[in-house]
């Protein structure tokens, strides 16, 4: 079942030639450790998620703090894909949806009774779906006042991932109780559904003609399902580690992959760009942990802690004495930000 | 359902005037209405704990996960599964899943999973090793999702009162684990055996909230 995507993508794009490579495209420092990291597609800011608990918007490539957002526990947010607003999920299960830019009043509703974990603009921005722990997702129109559009489903668990098709006509979901479900949008409701996998999904992705979507999870192997049926078309093949993140290149050929140790997710990610086309990895080179990534001007961004991750011994546990100076060191490392353009 | 239901104060009065009830001296009305309503309410549903990435469907039915020679402190876990009535759920489906004693979860396989039925008292047990540190937590931890019929699934964690991370005051340290959403969730140890073969026993009760 391994191989190309059959059909899925403009088969008149042309190969890669070079291979892929984390180039530079800056470092922000910012004023405590990053631990999660959002980016918007014009690259003229970041949204820092930092170790005490407040999420600063940062302008690019300045780094200067434009809004900091505190107050509730931030568990998860996103940019709408035209980069004008922010949604903020908390641990209470609110969201907040603000303007990226300016100081004008996040609108802020209640979406579920625990801990948002999963936020997802549609394509167009007027749809978000929202994912609270051990609930099931909510989808909701956000082109004016928030309005329930519809309830996803799950047996018992919440959502781990969504994504929108590049129509917006289709969504897919991964839930905790290991089902991949497809939805219509408009209005909500279930089309199809995959319960092929024993273990949980994390990451989805449509491919460029939303015939497909990509699904992968703990069992490191990115499946291709028919978002027609639900049922698996066929796989790509497995690697090291759980998938945690996916996003599909703006080339439509490729998906980039992130890998994460299951027995150690503190390691740096092995992050591999798939050509769905071919159905061959190429592993790019990474020794740092991933804080985000998203399509910034048209091109992949990755950003990272600064510090340097052991990629074959696992990090000292946070309680174990350091010396002064390699704490400091330490700190000024994690209170840094680098951004990398994948080319 | 009337759309006024009775207290359970006016229900007893109403009852002792019908005579379908009869307490006996010393109760009065208002201290068995009182009792009656905190039966009723007796058990607090466990509190809920993420379910977290490495649950697997299809476990094997067994309570037996630890192996013969497994290595790691042999650890056995009993308890019941009540309604938040009291009652007994026997028709309960318990799967738990967990690291090895290194911290390990098996994803290949099904070491150290299961799925159990409660007897007809809604008793479950199993027999394990205990869990050691997964790197990207501090606590050690046995993962639990129980459903039965007319209840809400149930996915929560237990934790052992002897974790290092406590510095045996549970009471005082259990926020250590950001994870961890209750106190309840942290069971105390009991020891048993021999110093050459020592198993530690925990009792952990499930109650489950109805639809």
């Amino acid at each position: 079942m391994m191989g190309g995507v059959p059909g899925a993508l403009a088969l008149a794009t042309p190969a890669a030639a070079a291979p892929f490579a984390l180039q530079p495209a800056g470092s922000v420092p910012v004023p405590s450790e990053a631990r999660q990291v959002a980016l918007p597609p014009a690259g003229n800011q970041m949204a820092v998620l930092c170790g005490d608990q407040k999420l600063r918007l940062l302008s690019l490539p300045a780094g200067e703090v434009e809004r900091t957002v505190s107050g509730e526990r931030i568990t998860s947010f996103s940019y709408s894909p035209e980069g004008r607003r922010l949604a903020v999920g908390a641990f209470s299960g609110t969201v907040q949806l603000m303007p990226a830019s300016g100081s004008a009043d996040a609108r802020k509703w209640e979406a579920g009774e625990r801990r948002i974990e999963v936020l997802v603009f549609s394509h167009d921005g007027k749809i978000l779906v929202t994912g609270a722990l051990d609930r099931p997702g909510k989808v909701w129109n956000v082109s004016g006042e928030p309005e329930l559009l519809g309830e996803l489903r799950g047996n018992f668990a919440g959502v781990t991932a969504a994504a929108f098709s590049p129509d917006d006509r289709l969504l897919v979901t991964a839930g905790g109780d290991t089902v991949i479900r497809f939805y219509q949008t408009d209005p909500i409701k279930e089309l199809a559904r995959n319960q092929d996998a024993l273990l949980e999904s994390l990451a989805v992705e449509f491919t460029r003609d939303s015939r497909y979507a990509l699904v992968g999870g703990v069992d490191g192997v990115i499946s291709v399902l028919d978002a027609a049926t639900g049922k698996a078309a066929r796989s790509l093949g497995r690697q090291t580690g759980l998938v945690a993140m996916m996003a599909a290149m703006p080339d439509g050929r490729h998906v980039a992959a992130a890998y994460v140790d299951s027995d150690d997710m503190r390691k740096p990610p092995s992050i591999v760009m798939w050509d769905l086309h071919a159905g061959t990895p190429e592993t790019i080179s990474n020794t740092r942990g991933v804080l985000g990534w998203g399509l910034v001007k048209g091109e992949f961004w990755i950003a990272t802690s600064r510090r340097a991750l052991a990629a074959s011994a696992p990090e000292p546990s946070r309680s174990a004495q350091r010396h002064p100076s390699e704490e400091h060191s330490r700190s000024l490392e994690e209170q840094t930000v680098e951004l990398w353009r994948v080319g | 359902m009337p759309a006024n239901p009775l207290s359970r104060r006016e229900l007893l009065e109403r009852c002792l005037a019908l005579g379908t009830v009869t307490i006996a001296a010393p109760v009065s009305v208002p201290a068995a209405a009182t009792a009656w309503q905190q039966h009723e309410k007796s058990l607090p549903p466990t509190p809920f704990c993420e379910l977290g990435p490495f649950y697997k469907r299809l476990a094997p039915k067994t309570g037996s996960l630890r192996g013969p020679s497994d290595p790691g402190l042999p650890l056995s876990v009993a308890g019941r599964v009540f309604s938040v009535r009291g009652d007994a759920l026997p028709e309960a489906v318990i799967e738990v899943w967990q690291a090895d004693h290194l911290g390990r979860y098996d994803n290949e396989g099904y070491r150290y999973r299961a799925r159990l039925r409660p007897n007809g008292k809604g008793k479950y047990e199993f027999d394990s090793v205990m869990p050691g540190h997964y790197p990207a937590r501090v606590c050690q931890h046995i993962h639990y999702l129980v459903i039965a019929p007319g209840h809400k699934p149930l996915t929560t964690q237990l934790y052992f009162a002897t974790d290092p991370a406590f510095e045996g005051d549970p009471d005082k340290n259990y926020g250590r684990d950001p994870l961890i959403t209750s106190r309840e969730l942290v069971r105390p140890v009991t020891l048993t055996g021999d110093p050459q073969q020592v198993l530690a026993a925990v009792h952990f009760d499930i109650v489950l909230e109805k639809l």
